[in-house]
C-alpha cells in the first residue's frame, strides 16, 4: 500500500470537518479514529527503507519561494507515532468537555498543524504548521481551562510568538541567501561556521521557548495548570516535541557548526534546567505541577542530549521523547484520576488511598517508576541514552544531569508517599475498566520501548543527521 | 475622445456615472439605503469588471491616465473593496438613519478619485484623484445625524487635508519649477537632485503618507476613523491607502534610476508606523480605534514592501488585496452589530448571539495577526522576502516584533466575543446580506492562505 | 537456555502474579512464587556439573538492548556465580515458603509476592549479567523492589518514609555508579564484563560508591536500620540473602579491573564500618535493629575480604552469612509472630521454653554469627583473617569486630530466650506452625552442615579450597569468640542492665542525626530559595516584559492629544525630515 506523507495530514483535516457534524458526545471518536489512523499509517511509512518516505513535492507558491514539500524521516516517524497515541488517548480522555463539537474540531486541527510539522521538508512550509498550532491551542485552553486561563494563555501565545518571530527572521535570511527554502536542498549548501551559528541562535528562539528550555519556561507551570488535562497531555507530550523535532531536524541537521559553537551554554543551560525542574517538583503539593515541573526535567534532559548533538545522545533524546510522552500522559490521566476521588488536585485532600484502590496506586507506581529512570522502562533507555552520549563531549553537564536521577527519586516517592501511604483518611473507588484501558496500553508501551528501544533507536539513521552533520560520534 | 481615452477611462466613467445616477434616483426617494447600496455595490463591480475585461494596454488622454498592470491592479482592489463596504453598508444605513443615497453616490465618488490616484500619469492627475478621494471622505465622516463627534472628526480631518492638500501642490509647484513637466515619465532619468525637486518630491511623499495614514502623518486617523459612519470606515481604510500606495509605487518607479534613495526613507517610515501603531493599539478599549491603529500599522507593512523598489510591487499589491479583506472584513462585523462604537466589554457574549460573525471574526482577526492558514500570514511573508531581499533585516525584525504584539490587542478582541455577557445583545436579527458578505470575505481570506495561486498570479502582473 | 530459565523463572512469576494474583488465595500465591525460585534454583543446579567438571562459563546471548557495544540481554555463569545463584534462590525460596505463614491475614499478599520474585529475578541478574548495563538494570529493580517491600505496610509512615529513605540513598550511590558507567564507556569502549581491562582510580570510586550505598557501609549506610519497617520476611531476604550483598558480587566480579589503590580503601572501609556497626549492634533494643547492624558489620567483613583480593574468603563468607543471617531473621520473625510483634527484648525473655524450634533455629544463626564451629560462620570469619594478615591493622579490625559480634549474639540470644519473660506478651507466646519453621530449620541445619563440608572440601566453591591458614590464628579467633559469649550471658542472664554508657553507639554514632540535620534540610533549602526566588523572578521577568508593552502604548497614545494644532505641526515636521534627509544624502 503506497501512503503518502500527505496523506497523514488529510487524516486530521478531515477529522476536522468531520467533527462538525451533530454527533453529540460521541464526537470524541473521531479524534480516537484520527489519532490511531495517523500512529497506523506512520508506522507503515517508517517500515519503508527510504530515508525520506511518502515523500512528495509540488512547487506551490513560487513568488514566495514556497514548495509543498513533504516527508517522513527516522526521527519524525517516531514522533508521529507518538502524536497519533497520544492526541488519541486525550480525545478518549475529553469525555466530558462543554462544546464537544468545537472543541474537537479545535483538537483535530492542532492535530493537523502537529502532523505537518513532522513531515514538513521546507522551511517556510514548516513554519506556516508551526504557527498554525498556536490558534487551535490557544483557544482550546482559554476556552475550556481552569481558573487563570486568560492570563496562562496570553503569556504563553506571546512568549511562543516572539520565539516564532526571530525564528521567521533566521528562516527568511537564510532562504533569500540561499535562494531555496527546501530543506533538502539546504543540507547541501555550504555555510560559513559564523552563519551557521546565527542561523541556530535565531532558529533556536523558537525552540528553546517551546521546549522550553531553561531559564525560557516563565509560561510552563501556568499554562500547564490552567489547561484541561487532555489538552495538558498533548502540550506537554507532543507539542514540547515538537521543539525537539525542530532542534534536530533544522538546527543540527543544516548548523551543525553553529550547533557545536553554542553547544556549551546550551548544554549548561538544559543540564540546570534538569536539575531545576527536578529540585521545583520536590516542593510542590499540587500534583498537575509537579508533573509540570517534573516535565520540566525531563524536557530539558531531552534538550540535552540534542544539543550534545552525538549520535548516542540524539539516539537517546529520541526515545526520551517518546518515553516521556507517554509517562506524561499516564501520569496526567492519573493524576485526573485521583483528583477525581479526591475532590481536587491538591495532595493533602486525602491520603492512604492504597488500601482501597490498589490497582490506582500501582499503575500510578509504574507510571513514576518510569519517569523516574528504572531499568526495564524506556525512561531508562532514553535517560542513560543522552547522559552516556553526552558525556565525551560534555562531561561536567551529565554529571549534574546525572545528579537529577536522586531528585527525581526523592518528588516521584513522595508523590506517591503522599497520595497512597498512611493511614486511610478516606477511602476511593479503584479504577474502572474505561479508565483501565486508557493507562495500560501507554504504560504496556513503556514497558515495551524500555526493553527494545531498538524499535526507535533503529529508526534514527545516521541519514536523519545530513552529511556534514557528523559533529560528536 | 479617443477610443483609447474612452477605454482608459472607462472605470472612472462607470464609477461617476453611477454617483450621478443615484444622487439623480435618490431625488425620487423610491428606493430605501438598503437598495441604494445594493446598487452602489453593483456598480462598483461593474467598473472592476469592466477595467478586468479591457485589461492592460495604451494610456489614455495624452499618458494623464495609464493602464499598465499597477493600474489595473488597484483598480480591481478598490473596486472590490469599494462593493463589499457598500454591501455591508444597507442595513447599517436603515439602521443609523444616515442618508442613503448620499451615502452610497460620496463612496462612488472617492472610490473613483482613489482610482484615478492610482492610474494618473502626471502630478496633476494624481492632485486631482487625491481631492477628489478626499473631499467625499470628509462629508461622509460627518454623515451620521445623531452623533456629534462625526462633526468634530470631520472637521479635523477637513482642515488637515486641506493643509497637506496644500502641501502637496506646493510640492508639485517645485517639481514643475525643477523639472518643466508635470508628467511622472518624465522625471525618470532627470539628474540627481537640485534642492527643489527633493523639496518637492519630499512634500509630495508627505502629502501621500497622510492620506496612507503614515507615522508621523497619522494622527487624524483614529479620531476619523472612530467616528466615521462604520461602513465609511471599513471603504476609507481600504481604498485611501489604496489609492495613496498606488500613486507612490508610481512615483517610485518614474524615480528608479535616480538618486533619490527612497529606500531608506520610506523604510525609516515603515518602521515609526510599525512601532508606534502597534504600541498603541495595546492599549485600546474602543474596538474601532484598535482597528484604526491596526490599520496604520498595516500600512507601515504595506510601506515595508514599497521601501524594497518597485520589484516588489506585486507583493505590495497581494498586501493590499488580502488586507482590503481583513480590514473591510473586520469593520464590516462591527458594522453589523447594534453598537455603533462598542468598546471591548461591549462585545462579551457575541458568540451566543451572532456565532457567524464571531467566526468570521476570528479569520479576520488572525489574519490580521499574519498566522497561517490565512492569506494575511503570505501578504507578511511575502513582504517581509522582498525586504530582506533589499538588505532590510532590521526592518524585518521590526515587522515581526510588530506582529507579535499585534497578537495581543487582536486576540484580546476575539476573546472578548467569548466572554459570558449579554453586552451584545440585540432585539434586530443579523442582517442577512452584510453576514454573508463577511462571510465570503473570511472564506477568501482561508482560500487566500491555502490555494493562493490564483491572487499571487494577479499581482505579478502590477507592472510599471 | 537453562541459563536464561535462572532469571526467566521468577520474573515470569513476578508478571503473573502481578497481573492474577489477586484472583489467587495466599497459599497459591505464595507456592507459585516460591516455586519459580525454586525452578530457578533447579536450573542452576542442573548447570552445576557442567560447570565444576570443565571450569570457564557459561554463556547465554539472548537479545540486543541498547545501541552499546555489550550492553545486551546476555547471561553468563561461571563457577564463582554459581555459588552466589544457588544461595540465592535456596534462600530466598524458603523466605517465600515462610512469608506465606508470617502474612497470613495480610491483604496485600499478591503484591507482595510479585514483588519479592521480581527481587529474585534482579539480584540474580546482578549476579549473571555478562555486561555492566544488565547489571545495572539489575541493581536499580533490586533498589526499587526494596522500596516496594520494606513499604508493603502502607498505612505505617514510618515504613512509608523507611521505603522512601531507601530508595533515595541507593540513588546516590547509583548516580556515582552512572557516572562510571560513563567512564567505562568512554574509556574502555565497551561494558562487556570480561572485556573491561584497567579502571582509572576515578572510575573505581565511582563504582565503589554504587557499592557501598547497595550494601549500606559507610557513608552510605543509614538506610538500613530503618529498612527495619518492613516485614520481617522482607529483611531476611533484603540484608541477609540480596540486595546488601550485591556490593560485594559487585566487587567480586569487577575487582580485577577495578584499581588496586581503591580496593584497598574498600577493604579499609569494610573494616571500619564493621567494627563499628557491630558495637552499635550491641547497644540496640530492637530486636530486628540489632540484626540490622549486624548485618552491616557482617558486609563490611566481605568488604575487607573482597578488597584485599581475597575472593574465595569473601564468597565463603557471603554464602554462609546468608544462612546464618537468615536463620536470625526467620527465628526473630518467628519471635514477632508468635508475641504479637514484641519487638523490645527488654521485655521478652524465655522464648527458649515457650518456642524451643525457633530457639534452636535461632541459636544456629547465633553461633554462625558468633563464630562458632560447627557453624559456617567460624570457616568463612577464618578464610577473612587468614586474608588480612599481611595487613595487621585489618587483622585487629576485623579480630575486634568478631569479638565484639560474638559478644553481642550472646546478648540477643540470652535476652530473648534464656532469661525469664519480662512481658505478658512474652510470656504467652505459642510457636509459630510448621510453614514457618520449616525454612527456619532448613537454613539453620544449612548453617551448621555448609562450613564443615566445605573446610573438608566436601563442596568446592570454586574459587579454591581453604586458604591454609595458620592454626595459632583458628585457635586465637575461637578463644575470643568463646570468651565474648561468656561474657554476654554472663553480663546480661540477669536480665537488661543498664545500658546509658552506650547511648551514643545506640544512635549509630549521630551519622543518621547529622545527615537529617545536615543533607536533608540543605536539599529542602536549596529548592526553596529556587522556588522562591528563581521561579518567581522568573515569572515577574515575564510580566514586566507585558506591563512594558502596556506603558509603552499609554505613552504612544499621547501622541492623540486631539489638538488640531498638534497634528499640523507634526505633519510639517514630518515633511521637513524628510526634506532635509535627502538633502543631507
Amino acid at each position: 500500500m503506497n501512503v503518502s506523507a500527505s496523506d497523514l495530514l488529510v487524516v486530521p483535516a478531515v477529522a476536522t470537518v468531520a467533527s462538525l457534524l451533530p454527533l453529540g458526545r460521541a464526537v470524541r471518536s473521531i479524534g480516537v479514529a484520527s489519532g490511531l489512523l495517523v500512529a497506523a499509517l506512520s508506522i507503515v511509512l517508517l517500515a519503508t527503507p527510504a530515508a525520506l518516505a511518502g515523500e512528495q513535492r509540488l512547487v506551490w507558491l513560487a513568488p514566495l519561494g514556497l514548495s509543498y514539500h513533504v516527508g517522513v524521516d527516522g526521527l519524525g516517524g517516531v514522533l508521529l507515532v507518538l502524536s497519533g497515541v497520544l492526541f488519541a488517548v486525550g480525545a478518549a480522555a475529553s469525555g466530558d468537555a462543554p462544546h464537544p463539537r468545537g472543541y474537537m474540531a479545535l483538537w483535530c486541527a492542532l492535530q493537523t498543524a502537529v502532523t505537518g510539522i513532522f513531515i514538513a521538508q521546507d522551511l517556510l512550509l514548516f513554519f506556516v504548521f508551526w504557527e498554525a498550532m498556536l490558534v487551535p491551542l490557544s483557544l482550546l485552553i482559554w476556552l475550556w481551562g481552569g481558573p487563570d486561563r486568560g492570563p496562562a494563555t496570553f503569556r504563553f501565545l506571546l512568549y511562543t510568538m516572539t520565539g516564532s518571530a526571530v525564528f521567521l527572521v533566521g528562516i527568511v535570511g537564510l532562504g533569500v541567501a540561499a535562494r531555496t527554502f527546501d530543506i533538502v536542498d539546504l543540507a547541501s549548501k555550504p555555510i560559513s561556521e559564523g552563519a551557521q551559528s546565527l542561523l541556530a541562535a535565531l532558529f533556536l528562539a523558537a525552540f528553546v521557548v517551546k521546549l522550553p528550555l531553561f531559564p525560557f519556561h516563565a509560561w510552563l507551570p501556568r499554562a500547564y495548570l490552567a489547561a484541561p488535562i487532555p489538552v495538558a497531555i498533548v502540550l506537554s507530550g507532543i507539542i514540547a516535541k515538537t521543539a525537539v523535532y525542530g532542534i534536530v531536524h533544522l538546527c543540527v541537521g543544516l548548523f551543525p557548526l553553529g550547533i557545536l559553537r553554542l553547544a556549551p551554554v546550551l548544554v549548561s543551560l538544559a543540564a540546570v534546567g534538569a536539575l531545576y525542574g527536578a529540585l521545583l517538583a520536590f516542593r510542590q503539593r499540587d500534583t498537575r505541577r509537579i508533573i509540570a515541573f517534573a516535565s520540566l526535567s525531563h524536557l530539558n534532559l531531552i534538550g540535552l542530549g540534542a544539543f550534545s548533538a552525538s549520535h548516542l545522545s540524539i539516539e537517546g533524546a529520541a526515545i526520551a521523547s517518546v518515553s516521556h510522552g507517554l509517562v506524561v500522559a499516564a501520569l496526567f490521566l492519573l493524576a485526573a484520576m485521583l483528583a477525581l476521588r479526591t475532590g481536587g488536585f491538591e495532595l493533602d485532600r486525602a491520603s492512604g488511598l492504597g488500601a482501597s484502590a490498589p490497582i490506582l496506586a500501582a499503575l500510578f507506581t509504574l507510571a513514576v517508576v518510569a519517569a523516574i529512570g528504572v531499568p526495564g522502562t524506556s525512561g531508562f533507555a532514553g535517560e542513560f541514552l543522552i547522559l552516556s552520549g553526552s558525556f565525551l563531549a560534555h562531561p561536567a553537564a551529565a554529571i549534574a544531569a546525572t545528579a537529577t536521577v536522586v531528585v527525581a527519586a526523592a518528588y516521584g516517592l513522595r508523590l506517591l508517599r503522599l497520595a497512597f501511604f498512611g493511614p486511610a483518611t478516606t477511602t476511593a473507588f479503584d479504577l474502572r475498566l474505561g479508565e483501565r484501558a486508557l493507562l495500560v496500553p501507554l504504560l504496556a508501551l513503556v514497558l515495551l520501548l524500555g526493553l527494545v528501544p531498538a524499535l526507535v533507536t533503529d529508526r534514527i539513521s545516521t541519514t536523519d543527521l545530513t552529511p556534514h552533520a557528523q559533529v560528536a560520534r | 475622445m479617443t477610443p483609447a481615452d474612452a477605454l482608459a477611462a472607462a472605470p472612472l466613467l462607470v464609477l461617476v456615472g453611477g454617483a450621478c445616477a443615484i444622487v439623480l434616483l435618490d431625488l425620487s426617494s423610491l428606493p430605501g439605503p438598503r437598495l441604494m447600496a445594493g446598487l452602489g455595490a453593483a456598480v462598483a463591480l461593474a467598473a472592476g469588471a469592466a477595467a478586468a475585461v479591457l485589461g492592460t494596454g495604451a494610456p489614455g488622454f495624452g499618458g494623464a491616465l495609464l493602464r499598465d498592470g499597477g493600474a489595473l491592479a488597484f483598480t480591481l482592489v478598490i473596486a472590490v473593496a469599494t462593493a463589499m463596504s457598500l454591501a455591508l453598508a444597507g442595513g447599517y444605513l436603515a439602521r443609523e438613519a444616515v442618508p442613503g443615497g448620499e451615502f452610497v453616490a460620496l463612496v462612488l465618488l472617492s472610490a473613483a478619485g482613489g482610482v484615478l490616484m492610482a492610474v494618473g500619469g502626471d502630478l496633476v492627475v494624481i492632485f486631482l484623484g487625491l481631492e477628489l478621494l478626499s473631499l467625499p471622505l470628509y462629508v461622509l465622516t460627518a454623515l451620521l445625524p445623531r452623533a456629534a463627534r462625526g462633526d468634530e472628526g470631520a472637521l479635523k480631518y477637513f482642515l488637515l487635508g486641506a493643509a497637506t492638500s496644500a502641501v502637496l501642490l506646493y510640492g508639485i509647484a517645485l517639481v514643475y519649477a525643477a523639472t518643466g513637466h508635470y508628467e511622472l515619465a518624465a522625471l525618470r532619468g532627470v539628474p540627481p537632485g537640485g534642492p527643489l525637486i527633493l523639496a518637492g518630491l519630499a512634500f509630495i511623499v508627505a502629502g501621500l503618507a497622510f492620506k496612507a495614514a503614515l507615522v508621523p502623518f497619522h494622527a487624524w486617523a483614529p479620531d476619523v476613523y472612530e467616528s466615521a459612519p462604520t461602513p465609511a470606515t471599513a471603504f476609507m481604510a481600504v481604498v485611501a491607502k489604496a489609492g495613496a500606495f498606488g500613486a507612490l509605487l508610481r512615483i517610485v518607479a518614474s524615480t528608479t534610476g535616480s538618486a533619490i534613495d527612497w529606500q531608506v526613507s520610506l523604510a525609516a517610515l515603515a518602521a515609526l508606523t510599525l512601532i508606534l501603531a502597534s504600541f498603541a493599539a495595546v492599549g485600546q478599549r474602543r474596538v474601532k480605534r484598535l482597528l484604526a491603529y491596526s490599520s496604520i500599522a498595516h500600512a507601515g507593512f504595506l510601506t515595508m514592501g514599497s521601501a524594497t523598489g518597485i520589484f516588489a510591487a506585486p507583493a505590495v499589491v497581494f498586501y493590499l488585496a488580502i488586507y482590503g479583506a481583513l480590514t473591510v472584513g473586520s469593520f464590516g462585523v462591527i458594522a453589523l452589530l447594534d453598537n455603533d462604537d462598542p468598546t471591548i466589554g461591549d462585545l462579551a457574549g457575541l458568540w451566543r448571539q451572532r456565532p457567524v460573525l464571531v467566526l468570521a471574526l476570528g479569520v479576520f482577526l488572525v489574519g490580521l495577526t499574519g498566522l497561517p492558514p490565512t492569506g494575511g500570514f503570505l501578504a507578511k511573508l511575502y513582504v517581509f522576502e522582498a525586504a530582506i531581499r533589499s538588505q532590510l533585516l532590521w526592518l524585518v525584525v521590526i515587522g515581526v516584533l510588530a506582529s507579535v504584539v499585534s497578537a495581543a490587542y487582536y486576540f484580546r478582541v476575539l476573546l472578548a466575543c467569548f466572554q459570558p455577557g449579554d453586552a451584545s445583545a440585540s432585539p434586530h436579527p443579523a442582517p442577512r446580506l452584510g453576514t454573508v458578505v463577511v462571510s465570503v470575505a473570511a472564506l477568501a481570506v482561508l482560500a487566500a492562505g491555502v490555494v493562493p495561486g490564483p491572487l499571487l498570479d494577479l499581482a505579478q502582473h502590477a507592472t510599471y | 537456555m537453562t541459563l536464561a530459565l535462572v532469571v526467566a523463572a521468577p520474573l515470569a512469576g513476578a508478571i503473573f502474579l502481578a497481573l492474577f494474583g489477586g484472583y489467587l488465595g495466599r497459599r497459591t500465591s505464595g507456592t507459585i512464587a516460591a516455586g519459580a525460585i525454586l525452578v530457578s534454583f533447579g536450573a542452576a543446579a542442573a548447570m552445576a556439573p557442567v560447570l565444576l567438571a570443565r571450569g570457564g562459563s557459561i554463556d547465554a546471548p539472548i537479545a540486543r538492548w541498547l545501541p552499546i557495544p555489550g550492553a545486551d540481554f546476555h547471561l553468563v555463569l561461571d563457577v564463582t556465580m554459581l555459588a552466589v545463584v544457588l544461595m540465592i534462590t535456596a534462600v530466598s525460596a524458603l523466605i517465600a515458603i515462610y512469608s506465606i505463614g508470617y502474612l497470613a491475614g495480610d491483604r496485600g499478599i499478591q503484591r507482595y509476592f510479585a514483588a519479592l520474585d521480581l527481587f529474585v529475578a534482579a539480584m540474580l541478574l546482578i549476579a549473571v549479567a555478562s555486561n555492566l548495563l544488565l547489571l545495572f538494570a539489575g541493581w536499580e529493580l533490586v533498589g526499587l523492589c526494596s522500596y516496594l517491600l520494606i513499604g508493603h505496610w502502607r498505612e505505617r509512615p514510618a515504613a512509608a518514609a523507611a521505603a522512601v529513605k531507601a530508595f533515595v540513598i541507593n540513588r546516590i550511590g547509583d548516580a556515582a555508579f552512572l557516572v562510571g558507567i560513563f567512564l567505562v564507556i568512554t574509556g574502555q569502549g565497551t561494558v562487556e564484563i570480561a572485556s573491561i581491562g584497567q579502571l582509572s582510580i576515578t572510575t573505581s570510586v565511582l563504582i565503589l560508591g554504587g557499592a557501598l550505598a547497595k550494601s549500606a557501609q559507610l557513608p552510605l549506610h543509614t538506610w538500613l536500620p530503618d529498612a527495619m519497617e518492613g516485614p520481617t520476611p522482607v529483611s531476611a531476604l533484603i540484608h541477609a540473602a540480596t540486595m546488601v550483598t550485591a556490593g560485594v558480587v559487585l566487587l567480586i566480579r569487577i575487582g580485577g579491573p577495578l584499581s588496586d589503590d581503591v580496593m584497598l580503601a574498600a577493604a579499609i572501609i569494610g573494616a571500619i564500618t564493621a567494627l563499628g556497626a557491630a558495637t552499635v549492634a550491641t547497644a540496640q533494643t530492637d530486636l530486628k535493629r540489632v540484626l540490622a547492624w549486624s548485618t552491616i558489620s557482617q558486609v563490611g567483613l566481605m568488604f575487607t575480604a573482597a578488597g584485599v583480593g581475597a575472593i574465595f574468603a569473601a564468597l565463603f563468607h557471603l554464602v554462609s552469612h546468608a544462612l546464618f543471617k537468615a536463620s536470625l531473621f526467620l527465628g526473630a520473625g518467628s519471635v514477632l509472630h508468635a508475641t504479637q510483634d514484641e519487638i523490645d527484648i527488654r521485655r521478652l525473655g524465655g522464648m527458649a521454653r515457650r518456642t524451643p524450634w525457633t530457639a534452636a533455629g535461632f541459636v544456629a544463626g547465633a553461633l554462625g554469627l558468633a563464630a562458632i564451629p560447627p557453624a559456617a560462620g567460624f570457616f568463612s570469619k577464618e578464610a577473612i583473617a587468614a586474608a588480612a594478615l599481611d595487613r595487621p591493622y585489618l587483622l585487629v579490625l576485623i579480630l575486634l569486630t568478631s569479638a565484639v559480634s560474638a559478644f553481642y549474639a550472646a546478648r540477643l540470644v540470652t535476652l530473648v530466650f534464656l532469661t525469664s519473660p519480662r512481658s505478658d506478651r512474652a510470656s504467652s507466646a505459642h510457636e509459630p506452625g510448621a510453614v514457618m519453621l520449616l525454612p527456619l530449620v532448613g537454613l539453620a541445619l544449612g548453617t551448621m552442615t555448609l562450613g564443615l563440608a566445605v573446610a573438608a572440601g566436601a563442596i568446592d566453591l570454586g574459587v579454591g579450597a581453604l586458604a591454609d591458614a595458620p592454626p595459632w590464628l583458628g585457635a586465637l579467633s575461637l578463644a575470643l569468640a568463646v570468651a565474648a559469649v561468656l561474657a554476654g550471658w554472663l553480663l546480661y542472664r540477669g536480665g537488661p542492665r543498664d545500658e546509658t554508657v552506650l547511648a551514643l553507639a545506640r544512635s549509630g554514632y549521630g551519622i543518621d542525626a547529622l545527615y537529617g540535620r545536615t543533607a536533608v534540610p540543605l536539599f529542602e533549602a536549596i529548592a526553596r530559595a529556587l522556588e522562591l526566588g528563581a521561579e518567581r523572578t522568573n515569572g515577574m521577568v515575564l510580566d514586566l516584559v507585558a506591563r512594558t508593552a502596556m506603558s509603552a502604548s499609554s505613552a504612544a497614545r499621547r501622541v492623540q492629544g486631539g489638538y488640531l494644532r498638534a497634528y499640523e505641526t507634526l505633519l510639517l515636521a514630518g515633511a521637513v525630515a524628510l526634506l532635509a534627509y535627502w538633502s543631507i544624502r
